[in-house]
């Protein structure tokens, strides 16, 4: 099937420093995680996808469009969802009136129609109860809910989401998950993010970044094989980095140590391996 | 651009600059002698424009950045009514201070400055004082030439009109992809 | 301390602060270039200028102070409390101000002494006035960003204080009470800087007091804000212009006699060599009737002098008064002809007759032929129509005037028949023989718009 979205030896530099580099990717069908440490150029890829970004070199084409096109970036943009990482709001709006907001700038312009869509999305984050509340008395969990909801508005094709589990409950979190796994079935949904259990939980494929550049791209459990026979659980604390586990052992990545057993390798693993190496282990 | 937009988007202005900076344009040029109408009705120029340079703090800048509404759309719906109220109380001042027409001008380039200097600013930074950078030229360029209204500020209206334009444009710069 | 230490380096590599005081500097040095250097009005110029800076410090002292505003979960949750944060910011931000304003002030006040031969006097305590103006402000933004809850506040204050000092420019309302006053009349007398300069000081301890009181209502900064206020307001209160110095005696230079006020006498040489052109081309004789040149309000010697516009005040008034002209219309008249072709020596001939001789309604677009001359300094100044002060000539006589500034052996001519051509009685018409000119006559009445 033909990609949503593709990026061929992308680039975007700030001044000196480097935030992309050569990076090709193609996302189609499903839910893709994007996964890196803080500075791994992915809210710059984001954004470069969202359109609102221009690289410095590179090629970029969703749904078969380039972005650089001012009417094609019109068209990808209006079958478009897109949270970024500080969406911001407006304290003194309800939420209804935000994301009715947000709904007449993705030019819904039948206004029983937007009522209906605001209500809907709201409906679909469990903010139907609230949409009449000020946006500044909503807690930080809500709001981070209702930056979701205007990203939902339009059943957008191509859904990009910058760290949008941050501030969620436990219960917030597996309803975003079950939306998402089922907004995925039928279209392209990107989310960056740092918690490595959404990913598993959530995507068919993963996406690695390491300044700047892509140093994995496969699925969940090729991530976690990277792991395989570098995961070690120990009686005694080992030398290097480790941590607890609940049954009371002691788990390390990389080298073996004396007396251990091997551990079950997760995408954790695999990740912290993929950028530190035998560095995050040891 | 669409006419739904124009409530939302007159409520997310910040207006309480002009709120404030308004009735103050409008009193000083009411009370003060007449001898210093000039001074009052220049004054209340820069300050309305500083003023009105916070109606361009988007506070939803980023979430709103990759809706098909472009930017420049919503940047220069803000900049017409803040410049509305701007210059409506301006007209006022100056209607009460009767005095020469020939201040419009500045007052005008004093509006664009502002925009220009706060529209570059929100472009790059966040949050509110952010649109303070407004009030930089204005006081820059007032600090230079406050001995000389005159005809001749009509002349620089038009580049900074084109300023303020370029700080308006689309977040993403239109650029060709290489093949 | 290591709060306050942190806030003052912050401070010190803020942009806006010194990108204010480079801007300073370059607009007032500019400015002064063009003007003889009096040691008065260039500090006070200066201290003016870098009420810029003061501008600056107070955003950026808003800034510093309103951080609990813009981040309050962070802050809030810290064991250093805001009072300790409000408090670094009032000792860092008027360091730092005061700083500023003194680059700003110092190389200023020396350009122009440089420059000389510099008149007037070098008052040090109004020049720190500029620096406790700077460190007030800080003060003021900090204050305003603890008790207001908007970025804007700060700029109002920085515009109400423009529109005070630009409207209010002598101090007429308010008085020493104002945190400046940034025209002087000399004729007043020296300015009470020693004692303003403690006002601002004080008024600056007591708004640093009450920003601190926002935090609670405590003993120490209500007792400071209570003292400081107590001494600042009737200190002020009692400010009066300093007793003027004893004058001087006048100096006769190229057959004229200038008086300047006590510390002008430098400028003496400089005005005698301004009206050579004139003092070389008249007969000595002429010039013995003419009135001392007092520099005082009526007496044709300015307080200041702007390089190409304060020549052809001194040329007008000198010229009227050694061709004999008295006030009212004087059009086609020879002597009329002689007075414009001496200011012509001084300051050229390039404009029309005014149109109208009353004062013009807009205050702003002077009508054609109209002049405006700085009085005390640069920010009062008087507009007369014409270059001869009370003399009513029309376009014909500017036109002759042109003519006879076209010859250059038109000084040796004026000299020989000056007698004839400065007589009231004689006409242009009947003094074009002399002058060799072929002269041309109004088409209007004297006086009329042509």
């Amino acid at each position: 099937m033909e990609p949503t979205l593709t990026v061929h030896d992308l680039t975007r530099r700030f001044g000196r420093r480097t935030a992309l580099e050569g990076v090709s990717l193609a996302f189609g069908r499903g839910v893709t995680g994007l996964l890196g440490p803080n500075g791994a150029g992915k809210t710059t890829l984001i954004r470069v996808l969202a359109t609102t970004l221009a690289p410095d070199a590179g090629r970029v084409a969703a749904f078969g469009l380039d972005p650089a096109d001012r009417e094609q970036r019109l068209a990808i943009r209006r079958r478009l969802g897109y949270l970024p990482q500080s969406p911001g709001a407006y304290p003194h709006f309800t939420a209804f009136e935000l994301v009715e907001y947000v709904a007449i700038l993705k030019e819904i312009d039948d206004r029983r129609a937007r009522h209906d869509e605001v209500r809907r999305v709201l409906a679909e984050v469990d903010l139907g109860d609230r949409a009449h509340t000020k946006v500044r008395r909503l807690s930080g969990g809500m709001r981070q809910r209702l930056a979701l909801a205007q990203a939902l508005l339009g059943d957008p094709d191509l859904l990009i989401l910058d760290e949008p589990t941050v501030g969620l409950d436990p219960e917030q979190r597996m309803r975003f998950r079950a939306l998402l796994s089922r907004l995925g079935a039928s279209r392209t949904v990107l989310l960056s993010t740092h918690q490595t259990e959404d990913v598993t939980t959530l995507c068919e494929r993963v996406v690695v970044m390491r300044t700047g550049g892509v140093v994995f791209e496969g699925t969940p459990g090729e991530l976690a094989a990277q792991a395989a026979g570098q995961v070690w659980l120990t009686t005694t604390p080992p030398e290097g980095t480790f941590w607890r586990t609940p049954d009371g052992r002691y788990r390390t990545l990389g080298h073996r140590p004396p007396a251990a057993v091997p551990g079950e390798p997760g995408v954790e693993d695999g990740y912290l391996l993929l950028l530190g190496g035998e560095q995050v282990a040891a | 651009m669409n006419g739904a937009l124009v409530v939302p988007l007159g409520r997310a202005i910040d207006w309480a600059p002009l709120a404030v900076a308004a009735p103050l344009a409008v009193a000083g040029a009411w009370l003060v002698p007449a001898e210093f109408g000039v001074a009052v009705v220049r004054a209340a120029g820069a300050v309305l424009a500083s003023a009105a340079a916070f109606a361009l703090v988007d506070g939803m800048a980023a979430a709103t950045a990759a809706t098909p509404v472009p930017r420049w759309v919503r940047q220069w719906a803000r900049t017409l009514m803040a410049s509305l109220v701007a210059g409506a109380a301006w007209a006022l001042a100056w209607r009460l201070a009767g005095v020469p027409g020939v201040l419009a001008g500045e007052a005008v380039v004093a509006l664009l400055l502002a925009l220009a200097g706060a529209g570059w600013a929100v472009r790059h930074v966040e949050g509110r004082a952010v649109a303070l950078a407004g009030a930089v030229p204005v006081l820059a360029c007032g600090a230079g030439t406050w001995a000389t209204p005159g005809q001749g500020w009509w002349l620089a209206a038009g580049p900074l009109v084109l300023v303020v334009a370029v700080a308006h444009r689309d977040a993403r710069p239109v650029r060709p992809s290489r093949p | 301390m290591t709060l306050t230490v942190f806030e003052l380096r912050r401070m010190l590599r803020n942009p806006l602060i010194w990108a204010a005081a480079v801007l300073a500097i370059a607009l007032e040095g500019v400015r002064a270039a063009q003007w003889w250097p009096d040691l008065t009005v260039v500090t006070l110029r200066a201290v003016t200028a870098s009420t810029l800076v003061a501008g600056a410090v107070l955003v950026a002292a808003n800034l510093a102070a309103g951080r609990d505003r813009r981040f309050p979960e962070t802050l809030a949750a810290l064991p250093g409390r805001a009072p300790s944060r409000t408090r670094a910011v009032l000792l860092a931000a008027p360091v730092v101000g005061a700083l500023a304003a003194a680059v700003v002030i110092v190389p200023l006040v020396l350009y122009g002494h440089l420059r000389g031969p510099a008149a007037g006097s070098l008052d040090v305590w109004e020049a720190l006035n500029g620096v406790a103006l700077a460190a007030l402000a800080a003060t003021v933004g900090a204050a305003l960003a603890r008790w207001t809850p908007w970025p804007f506040t700060p700029l109002l204050v920085i515009f109400a204080f423009l529109a005070l000092i630009f409207v209010n420019g002598l101090g007429e309302y308010g008085g020493w009470a104002l945190p400046w006053i940034p025209l002087h009349d000399p004729t007043l007398g020296p300015r009470p800087s020693a004692l303003h300069l403690l006002y601002l000081l004080l008024l600056a301890v007591a708004i640093g007091a009450v920003a601190l009181l926002r935090h609670g209502l405590r003993l120490v900064p209500a007792a400071v804000a209570a003292v400081a206020t107590a001494i600042a307001v009737p200190a002020i209160a009692q400010a009066d212009y300093l007793p003027k110095p004893p004058p001087v005696a006048c100096r006769q230079l190229d057959g004229l006699s200038f008086c300047p006020r006590a510390g002008y006498e430098p400028w003496v040489g400089r005005w005698a060599a301004a009206l050579r052109p004139i003092t070389s081309a008249v007969p000595p004789e002429a010039l013995a009737d003419m009135p001392a040149l007092r520099q005082d309000t009526f007496g044709g010697l300015p307080q200041v002098w702007l390089t190409g516009v304060t020549e052809m005040s001194v040329a007008g008034r000198v010229a009227t008064g050694v061709a004999g002209l008295e006030g009212g219309p004087a059009c086609g008249k020879a002597q009329t002809v002689v007075a414009l072709w001496l200011t012509g020596l001084v300051s050229g001939l390039e404009e029309s007759a005014p149109a109208d001789w009353t004062r013009p309604p807009d205050p702003i677009e002077k009508g054609p032929g109209w002049h405006e001359y700085p009085l005390t300094d640069s920010g009062r100044s008087s507009v007369s129509p014409g270059r001869l002060p009370g003399v009513v000539y029309d376009g014909a006589d500017l036109v002759n005037a042109r003519a006879l500034l076209a010859d250059p052996g038109a000084a040796v001519k004026v000299r020989a028949n000056w007698a004839v051509l400065t007589d009231p009685a004689t006409t242009t018409e009947q003094a074009a023989p002399l002058l060799g000119i072929a002269p041309i006559g109004g088409a209007k009445a004297c006086g009329e718009a042509e």
